[in-house]
């Protein structure tokens, strides 16, 4: 909502400054988004300039070379091809120079050999209409050599509301008006000047309304006014209505909307010449129906859409827009002035589904007070008859002549207190309640409150408690710190895990990416089994965030690719997230998942050690350390069977539960993403693991007699896997093998081809005895046979 | 012979310990050396072997535990010095102090996620509890079930992202507030986290993915009065506790009444500055007594039970706190951002 802050000063009578009108408005919950002085889209450089002459070029259609003085000393010549310039105009100069917000600069020109220092304006020109006709022409106090904005702007300052959609009272300046009035607790008495009807009665009867849809339209009224005379409209009407941001047309069209944005009730007027029935039906659309707007844009409708028919003939979409045929023109004489009160619902349904949005139609669909519909229609017609030279064919004809009630609430004021914690009086709780338009009827502990017709958002107690509290002042209300105790806490388990799971990460060293929850099609598609599984979006911003990750990596490595582009390759990091998938009743899962990507070098690279580039080793690792110290349990590694992103993937399951998959990310996936480089990851799908109980931490106690450690190299075939060996070893260790672990892998030149060198180095200790060397030798010797049988391994000494 | 050999044993430990504590020893090349003259091939070890093979079984078991341990000593020992002394190539070994440290590798929280766990803890502190809820919802616990029902204005407030089968992305963490409401009944005393879509473009103050924390407290005597008593504590323990919150009116379908809350500048102590545009205060997210109208939907009386409900953005006060000027920052992982929380 838009207006000069004049406007509402005269109205409210108030004293206040623009300063503290917004402090004031803010305060009561109408948000102030702008105010001041508005500066047009007009370039710096344009200035008034006067006609001195104007003459024709011969030989020339409309060509005219001008002489204007621009305030200095020297004159400039001009060439203009506008039919209407002529002598002792003042106008809007364009010198050489000047450049426009379309980029089209003025330079000296010759035209048919004359010439041309600069250019003389339009509207369209300069960009303040669409479409004009001629040069523009300023009025005669503009100062000649003075800035064209300053010529044009009103010095009156504009203020923008941001109107909540519970409050229809404030689409109106009335509204506002009296708002600012309550702030000042006075009494609401605007200041409206408005002249004596002279009522036509005897006409009424010779026009006929009928509202077949009573619900969608409780009440609709005509007048009709005839000798219109259609033309400009007085300054003043120029000046209301374009600081509400509105576009003068003609004194019609003008004071139908000047009516509107005081009262917020919105008018229309038909060219009474254009209707040949006697007769407006109110009445839903049939199926298929259409019709033709102002905009001479075509509907089709369904019984939706509420329409105003001349007989049967529709020639207004309901409170969105009248329609083309109907239109007000500069010939028109004879008005029906339509006044109406339309459900909010009907409007709301309508405007969305056709995508209509008009000042109408905004305060419509928020609901507007029916009782305001016969004022404002007294209202238009007597500025018609006073500035449009209308006079009264009829008198109101209404469909409905009842006065209609407001909301009947029971308002406990006691209530009021101990919702809002405070001790307010009851006297100001009526006074507040008053200013705002309620009557009051007390008794001991309730009251009936009559809410007024123009709140439709107060329908219940805790709606004029608001009320109460917004006057009364919010930051009147003191804090009341009382409420701080705990209360019985819940922990929620699976929050808890995946904080730990976060934690879990930092703690190994990894860096934390978030990400959108969606992606492209295209990096989905990679971590889907079936295109089914995806997770579309109907109305996905764009093609890049068009469906639900299906895993967290698909989100992850668009920001691995950014950053490698930016020469900052080493990454470590994590994301612990949301993935989203199909099952095959077509019903969305949706899972946390923790995702690491490792890639670049795997150490702090740095003067003392150099860049080991990052291998399988080292994201399995990882992998290990993070699940061991979420679960404080030994991941069990075994190669990745279904197929996945992963080269050599490998499942890492914790007992029998399959919790994610580890491994290099295949290259051909990693080039959709424009990635060259090595790039190694593991996810753990957390919903799953959350399944899993963490096994508490019991002291395992240590022996306390010395262990003896012993070294093992075996040489093996290539193809034979360590974990087998590993496995082999701590079966044939019995129980005094407390640990095996692997300290060295070798392949080349030391050993023969297809070999590789394994080295194991075993601990062992009793926690009941001293261990001597017979006892290790024993199991050494048993160990020894089970290698060698099983994977024909040779002892390298 | 097994005296002379022991005796020699103990002299080449005690020349040894000499040579191993001499400050000579600094590079790794000082330790290899002394690997060489002590154990290695041609060193005073294989000497002490060569004699060994000279005396008798009896002398041997006891010697061999000699040379054993003597073996075992310098070999701990020298793997110690190595440890402490750098690689060869450190030139000549001079210590320089002003050669950079090297740094180990540390992990790093992604700064909204500092942000949540700072409002959770201090949340945590004041007796809320932490709840969660899928992030693909149904119209009823997005919209219905908080008093906005379809085609009402409000729901243009939010551009909503649509999934197939009349699901939808949960455009704020309110949801939350009626699965818990379900579920338990009163007193509920709970915070929200999570996070929240919206059908925006992305540009330096939207992002169609953000961070959102709800509150919601419900029980006998719940007032306006101790929901600006829980944002006060909590903005003073966020901001400072110079901190002051102000209050505006304001309207959501889910509250009544309803405020929108700006706290005061941290940066220029309210006096004005270019953070809050020179008006003093920062505007921060809205709150509310829960509505009659949503109680009415999980079967609470609204007239024994009142309640309050607030919202916080994350990303809003991340960038206040950080003084980041672009929101799509946090979701670029660009690590030269991330690296500095």
């Amino acid at each position: 909502m838009k207006f000069n802050i004049s406007w509402l000063k005269e109205l409210s009578g108030t004293s206040l400054s623009d300063e503290q009108i917004a402090t004031r408005l803010t305060m009561l919950g109408l948000e102030v988004e702008a105010l001041g002085v508005e500066e047009g889209p007009v370039p710096d450089t344009i200035i008034v300039g006067h006609v001195m002459h104007a003459e024709k070029i011969a030989g020339t259609n409309n060509l005219n070379v001008c002489e204007l003085d621009v305030g200095g000393a020297k004159r400039l010549q001009i060439v203009c091809g506008a039919p209407n310039v002529s002598a002792n105009q003042k106008v809007p100069v364009a010198p050489v120079g000047t450049v426009f917000s379309n980029g089209l600069k003025i330079k000296k020109a010759k035209l048919r050999g004359v010439v041309s220092e600069g250019m003389i304006c339009s509207e369209a020109e300069l960009g303040l209409s669409s479409e004009s006709d001629g040069i523009m022409v300023l009025n005669d106090e503009s100062i000649v050599g003075g800035r064209l904005a300053d010529a044009i702007s009103s010095n009156d300052p504009v203020m923008e509301l941001f109107i909540t959609p519970n409050r229809p009272d404030c689409m109106g300046m009335l509204g506002l008006a009296r708002e600012l009035n309550l702030s000042e607790r006075k009494q609401f008495k605007p200041n409206l000047k408005m002249h004596q009807l002279v009522e036509n009665t005897s006409l009424t009867a010779g026009y006929k309304i009928d509202v077949a849809a009573p619900e969608e339209c409780p009440t609709y009224t005509g007048r009709i006014i005839e000798n219109i005379k259609v033309g400009e409209s007085p300054q003043w009407l120029v000046d209301r209505v374009e600081g509400a941001g509105m576009r003068s047309i003609n004194n019609v069209v003008d004071i139908t909307n000047y009516v509107m944005l005081l009262t917020g009730q919105p008018l229309h007027a038909f060219d009474l010449d254009c209707l040949k029935n006697g007769v407006i039906t109110v009445r839903n659309a049939r199926d298929a129906e259409d019709i033709t707007t102002l905009d001479a844009k075509t509907y089709k409708l369904t019984p939706e859409n509420l329409l105003i028919c001349d007989g049967e003939v529709p020639i207004a979409l309901a409170g969105v827009m009248g329609g083309h045929a109907t239109e007000v023109s500069t010939d028109t004489t004879t008005i029906l002035l339509e006044s109406a009160c339309f459900s909010s619902e009907s409007i709301r349904k309508t405007s969305r589904k056709l995508g209509i949005f008009t000042e109408a139609s905004k305060r419509f669909e928020r609901g507007t007070d029916p009782n305001a519909v016969a004022f404002a229609s007294n209202l238009a017609a007597s500025l018609f008859v006073e500035y449009a030279n209308g006079s009264l064919a009829s008198s109101l004809i209404t469909s409905n002549p009842d006065e209609i009630k407001g909301k009947e609430i029971v308002f406990r004021p006691s209530r009021a207190d101990s919702l809002l914690g405070t001790r307010i009086s009851e006297d100001e709780i009526e006074k507040i309640l008053v200013l705002i338009g309620c009557q009051i009827i007390k008794s001991d502990f309730a009251w009936t409150v009559n809410a007024p017709t123009f709140r439709p958002d107060l329908l219940r107690e805790v709606d004029l408690i608001e009320e109460v509290a917004r006057a009364y002042g919010y930051d009147n209300v003191l804090p009341d710190f009382t409420d701080q105790i705990p209360l019985k806490k819940n922990t929620n388990t699976f929050e808890v895990l995946l904080e730990r799971s976060r934690n879990a990460a930092i703690k190994i060293g990894l860096t934390e990416f978030l990400t959108y929850g969606f992606v492209s099609r295209q990096a989905a598609t990679p971590f889907i089994q079936n295109p089914d599984s995806c997770v579309e979006l109907l109305n996905p911003l764009s093609e890049d965030l068009a469906v639900m990750r299906p895993s967290v990596l698909a989100s992850m490595l668009p920001g691995i690719a950014h950053n490698i582009n930016r020469k900052q390759g080493d990454q470590r990091i994590f994301e612990v997230g949301s993935i989203f998938r199909n099952n095959a009743e077509k019903q969305c899962i949706e899972e946390k998942e923790v995702a690491v990507i490792l890639t670049g070098s795997a150490n702090n690279s740095n003067w003392r050690h150099k860049a080991i580039a990052t291998s399988f080793y080292d994201v399995k690792g990882f992998a290990a350390q993070y699940l061991r110290s979420l679960f404080s349990s030994d991941t069990v590694f075994k190669k990745s069977k279904s197929p996945s992103v992963f080269k050599n993937g490998q499942d890492m399951f914790l007992g029998t539960e399959l919790l994610g998959t580890v491994g290099q990310i295949r290259p051909d996936i990693l080039s959709e993403f424009n990635i060259k480089v090595d790039v190694f990851a593991f996810t753990v799908n957390l919903s799953v693991a959350s399944r899993r109980k963490v096994a508490p931490v019991i002291f395992q106690p240590y022996s306390q007699f010395p262990a003896i450690e012993r070294d093992l190299a075996f040489l093996v075939d290539q193809q034979i896997e360590a974990e087998n060996i590993a496995e082999a070893i701590r079966t044939a260790g019995t129980a005094i093998l407390v640990d095996v672990h692997i300290f060295d892998v070798y392949s080349g030149s030391q050993v023969s081809d297809g070999k590789k060198s394994i080295a194991f180095a075993l601990k062992f200790q009793s926690p009941t005895m001293t261990l001597r060397d017979k006892h290790v030798d024993k199991v050494i010797k048993k160990i020894l046979n089970t290698v060698q049988k099983r994977f024909g391994a040779e002892l390298r000494v | 012979m097994e005296n002379s050999l022991k005796f020699g044993i103990d002299k080449a430990l005690n020349l040894f310990h000499a040579d191993a504590d001499a400050d000579a020893v600094k590079s790794a090349k000082d330790v290899e050396e002394l690997r060489i003259k002590y154990v290695g091939k041609k060193g005073v070890l294989v000497d002490f072997f060569k004699q060994l093979a000279q005396a008798s079984p009896e002398e041997k078991r006891q010697l061999g535990k000699a040379i054993n341990s003597f073996k075992s000593i310098v070999n701990n020992r020298l793997s110690e010095l190595k440890k402490m002394s750098g690689p060869s190539n450190e030139g000549g070994g001079e210590l320089d102090e002003t050669l950079p440290g090297v740094l180990p590798v540390v992990g790093r929280e992604h700064p909204l996620m500092k942000i949540m766990n700072e409002i959770k803890s201090i949340f945590s502190e004041m007796g809320f509890s932490i709840e969660m809820g899928p992030e693909i919802e149904t119209d009823f616990y997005n919209f219905e079930a908080l008093n906005v029902p379809a085609d009402h204005p409000s729901r243009d407030m939010q551009d909503t992202f649509y999934l197939p089968n009349n699901f939808l992305l949960r455009t704020h963490t309110s949801p939350v507030q009626i699965r818990t409401m379900q579920t338990s009944a009163p007193p509920i005393r709970i915070i929200a986290p999570g996070r929240c879509f919206r059908k925006d473009t992305p540009d330096a103050t939207h992002s169609p993915m953000f961070y959102q924390v709800e509150g919601l407290v419900v029980d006998e005597g719940v007032s306006f009065a101790k929901l600006k008593g829980v944002l006060l504590a909590f903005m003073q323990k966020m901001f400072g506790e110079h901190t002051k919150i102000r209050f505006r009116p304001s309207f959501f379908p889910f509250t009544e009444p309803s405020a929108e809350y700006d706290v005061s500048c941290p940066f220029c102590a309210a006096k004005g500055c270019k953070v809050c545009k020179e008006s003093g205060w920062l505007e921060i997210s809205g709150a509310g007594m829960v509505d009659p109208a949503v109680f009415g939907f999980v079967d609470y009386d609204a007239e024994r039970y009142t309640g309050y409900a607030f919202g916080m953005g994350i990303e809003r006060i991340a960038m206040l706190k950080y003084q980041i000027n672009d929101i799509r920052l946090f979701y670029e992982n660009d690590l030269r951002f991330l690296n500095q929380f």
